[in-house]
């Protein structure tokens, strides 16, 4: 996928997302030049959406009868853990672990990277999910210190201040694996039903590439090389927390990674319906900024920002990604996603706002000055009353300034 | 048999339609006075002033008095029963049809022991009629008569109050429950009463 | 005098359900489930649109006419109405009652533009009532989505006079069934004189119960009814010891 191609912006005619979505990467390979795979639309529909379709002539049965093979070849009552769970508690994991668990006799592991801050009710339901799911829970929580200055760093040189975060979403779960002696990890829906390298759907396995690599000094983590990192006061040993095995070390260790997605239907909605049933989930208070929903990834203060970042670097938010999710399981038409997207997409988290700026030390100028920077030239115009929008799924373009 | 719904072009006329042609009677619309039938309706909901303004300005009073002093069935449901009254406190100065003595009162003021207003919901009515008596009708409404009246022909209580339901004389009927919302037994009675009015003068 | 209502969500021309109002999984065509709930005993039936607004669109009459002259228990209709247009369109289509709740924060005139025309008696205050903390309770319009800063309480004190029946529902408890939230019952019965429906969380005759003695005129059953079976014929016959109700 060239750079070039990527100027032609174009919109799924099914859902509503567009070809800047990029895909997720090998998260050290990240900088801010680097090309990422992006959301492929063929014949003006995209790869996310192609993907979901397949789901209604899958025999089901037959994937639930794969996963149970799978289980069993794991299941061992002889050991305390035979499958581990990363998971914030949200409604994803509290599925995962409770189906894992009551459904299919398996003894889970939680494991959860902590955010960067927790909102009241992620705390909530993360003790929801342990107490009311009766789940043994590992919390790693990184060095405050250098987690804060390493976000701050990944919003300054690539806009991207969730980038640290990911590190430790995808490679704890191995590490700690086998540091507990547990073969077997699952990650919950397919990262292919939101657009992924084609092809990747076909198969439950999280490829080694998403959740290994090789570290060296100019590993970069936050868009800056582990030796530059020195000069920031952070160490190679601060960010051995944040770090891949190998992948060799991966493979000799027999660790297998799967997506649970792939073995049993995955509907978010109906998702948040089981995770409320069984261990009393709760939505948001409110609207979740940037969207419609209130039940998708609620408990990181700094969550709304990873989307807001992502509208001015690639054209689509939060709205975006989530209301083409529902149109994708037939919960909106696609003309309610565009309302949606109207309504909601590229609105700025006010409400942790002070807060992330604290927790990156920056001022609101400072901010959004860096944010600025960022805008895509291909998809913003700057004009007299600010900054406009060119590219929307709408067809209209629109106005999205903050700084008056 | 069949009976003349008086559409406003504001008001529903839909339901009472539908009820009328369950129970095995053909309805028809009168949009302007010309078209009213041999047997009318007027069917509820609206506030006594609109109404009998929008009524007066288009030929509706004087059609429909002409058409109850020829003494021709006339039903009316809710406010339509409301309207063959003089007047009502809910719009001073304004009248209605006049053709039953008296004035709609607010039930507010009626000694109700602290039940609330609207009179929202399903009542027992209590009449003479043994084809009345006893049915549970809904009522909606926050204006109407006390079962005092001498027209008065089937009541039901609320609080330590005992309101009209359904008042009459002649061939005039009026009904402050909705029959068409009032289930089965609300359909049958909508059929009784019509066939009373019809077939002979309610007066016993 | 007590009813027991029937709550029908409805997207478009389907019933849906969902829990603290979101995600609306369907359940059928709205006007179907109508005739089910009247079948099932229910003194009245509640249609709301929780996202008319939210969408910018009306109540679709093509629900209304699936009811209207079929439908022989009164019907009422929130949902989408922004003005006068809106409400006398759902008169003369077959509605009993007409609720408002965004647009009655954006503009409290069109209730008494609607008593006006059709009555105070027409007129339902919708208020969907978020929990902040014992005793204190948030409007949210817009399907949930928006939160307001107008407490219930002040809401209710302002605009009760001017409405024939207030409809509150919990969000907190909308879909859960986790019984009525009886604090707020208890809160705004005691601030208006209207009739009072509650909606959320009820599951069973006792929640009923419950939710009468703390001041309810009537309570609006949804996913009991919906996801358990409930019948309101049966919960009447055991609650006529205590209330007056409709059999």
């Amino acid at each position: 996928m060239s750079d070039t191609n990527l100027r032609l912006v174009r919109f799924c005619t099914h859902c509503v997302q567009s070809n800047q979505r990029v895909s997720p990467s090998e998260v050290t390979k990240d900088s801010r030049t680097n090309v990422r795979h992006t959301l492929e639309i063929d014949d003006g529909v995209c790869d996310a959406c192609k993907v979901v379709a397949k789901k209604d002539s899958i025999d089901w049965s037959a994937r639930e009868a794969a996963l149970m093979e799978l289980l069993d070849r794991f299941r061992d009552p002889s050991k305390p853990y035979d499958v581990l769970i990363p998971g914030s508690g949200g409604k994803d994991s509290v599925y995962q672990a409770h189906i894992l668990k009551t459904k299919y006799g398996m003894r889970p592991l939680t494991i959860t990277w902590a955010p960067h801050m927790y909102t009241d009710v992620g705390w909530e339901n993360f003790q929801a999910w342990i107490t009311n799911g009766g789940l043994d829970n590992l919390l790693v929580t990184p060095d405050g210190s250098v987690h804060r200055k390493l976000t701050r760093l990944a919003f300054e040189n690539l806009l991207h201040p969730f980038q640290p975060f990911v590190f430790g979403q995808r490679h704890q779960a191995a590490r700690l694996a086998k540091r507990f002696g547990i073969s077997l990890v699952f990650y919950g829906e397919h990262h292919a039903e939101y657009g992924a390298p084609k092809g990747e759907d076909e198969s439950s396995v999280v490829l080694p590439k998403y959740l290994t690599g090789e570290v060296t000094s100019e590993t970069r983590i936050s868009g800056v090389t582990i030796q530059a990192l020195e000069q920031h006061g952070i160490s190679r040993r601060d960010l051995d927390i944040y770090m891949p095995m190998s992948e060799a070390e991966y493979t000799a260790s027999g660790i297998q990674t799967h997506f649970l997605g792939y073995f049993l239907r995955w509907d978010p909605q109906e998702i948040f319906y089981y995770a409320q049933k069984n261990t009393g989930f709760r939505p948001n208070d409110r609207r979740t900024e940037g969207t419609y929903s209130k039940y998708n990834s609620i408990d990181d203060k700094l969550d709304g920002f990873h989307y807001w970042c992502a509208f001015l670097k690639f054209g689509v938010g939060r709205c975006t990604h989530e209301a083409s999710q529902e149109v994708r399981h037939g919960h909106v038409t696609r003309d309610e996603a565009l309302a949606l997207v109207d309504l909601y997409d590229g609105e700025l988290p006010e409400r942790y706002l002070p807060e992330v700026l604290q927790y990156m030390g920056l001022d609101r100028q400072e901010f959004f000055r860096i944010a600025d920077s960022f805008r895509a030239p291909h998809l913003w115009e700057k004009r007299a009353d600010g900054w406009w929008l060119m590219h929307r799924a709408a067809g209209v373009a629109k106005r999205f300034d903050f700084l008056t | 048999m069949k009976v003349t719904v008086v559409n406003l072009g504001v008001n529903n006329i839909r339901s009472v339609i539908g009820a009328l042609e369950h129970v095995g009677i053909e309805a028809a619309v009168a949009s302007e006075p010309g078209e009213l039938g041999p047997i009318c309706l007027i069917p509820g909901i609206g506030h006594f002033g609109f109404v009998t303004e929008l009524m007066t300005k288009q030929g509706w009073i004087e059609a429909l008095r002409s058409h109850a002093a020829q003494d021709r069935p006339l039903l009316g449901i809710c406010l339509g029963m409301q309207l063959l009254f003089k007047e009502s406190v809910e719009a001073p100065g304004t009248q209605g049809l006049g053709l039953l003595d008296g004035r709609v009162g607010n039930m507010a003021d009626l000694p109700l022991a602290g039940e609330r207003v609207p009179v929202t919901g399903w009542r027992r009515l209590e009449s003479a009629d043994i084809q009345i008596d006893g049915r549970n009708m809904y009522f909606n409404h926050s204006y109407g008569l006390a079962a005092d009246h001498p027209d008065c022909l089937a009541s039901y209580s609320y609080g330590n109050a005992r309101i009209a339901a359904v008042v009459g004389r002649g061939r005039i009927m009026g009904l402050q429950f909705h029959p068409e919302k009032s289930g089965l037994a609300g359909l049958h009675l909508l059929k009784h009463c019509i066939e009373k009015i019809s077939t002979g003068s309610i007066d016993v | 005098m007590k009813r027991i209502c029937a709550r029908i969500d409805v997207k478009g021309e389907n019933c849906v359900k969902g829990k603290n109002y979101e995600g609306l999984r369907k359940i059928g065509p709205a006007g179907a489930i109508g005739h089910h709930a009247f079948d099932a005993g229910f003194d009245e039936v509640f249609y709301i649109d929780l996202v008319a607004s939210l969408y910018r669109r009306n109540f679709d009459a093509a629900v209304v006419n699936q009811v209207a002259s079929s439908l022989f228990i009164p019907f009422s209709v929130t949902g989408g109405v922004r003005s006068i247009e809106d409400a006398k369109a759902l008169v003369v289509s077959g509605v009993e009652k007409v609720g408002v709740n965004t647009r009655a924060h954006q503009d409290p005139g069109l209730l008494d533009e609607m008593a006006g025309l059709f009555g105070r008696q027409f007129c339902v205050l919708a208020i969907d009532a978020k929990r902040l903390g014992s005793g204190s309770y948030e409007c949210q319009v817009l399907g949930g989505r928006e939160h307001t800063g107008v407490m219930v309480a002040d809401f209710v004190k302002a605009m009760a006079p001017r409405v024939g029946e207030i409809l509150i529902t919990s969000i907190d408890r909308d879909g859960c069934l986790t019984g009525p939230d009886l604090e707020l019952i208890e809160q705004v019965a005691g601030l208006c004189k209207v009739p009072l429906v509650y909606s959320g969380g009820i599951r069973n005759v006792d929640d009923i119960r419950l939710a009468f003695r703390a001041g309810a005129s009537a309570v609006a059953v949804g996913a009991a009814f919906h996801d358990e079976g409930f019948v309101a014929n049966e919960a009447k016959v055991l609650l006529q010891d205590e209330f007056e109700v409709n059999l």
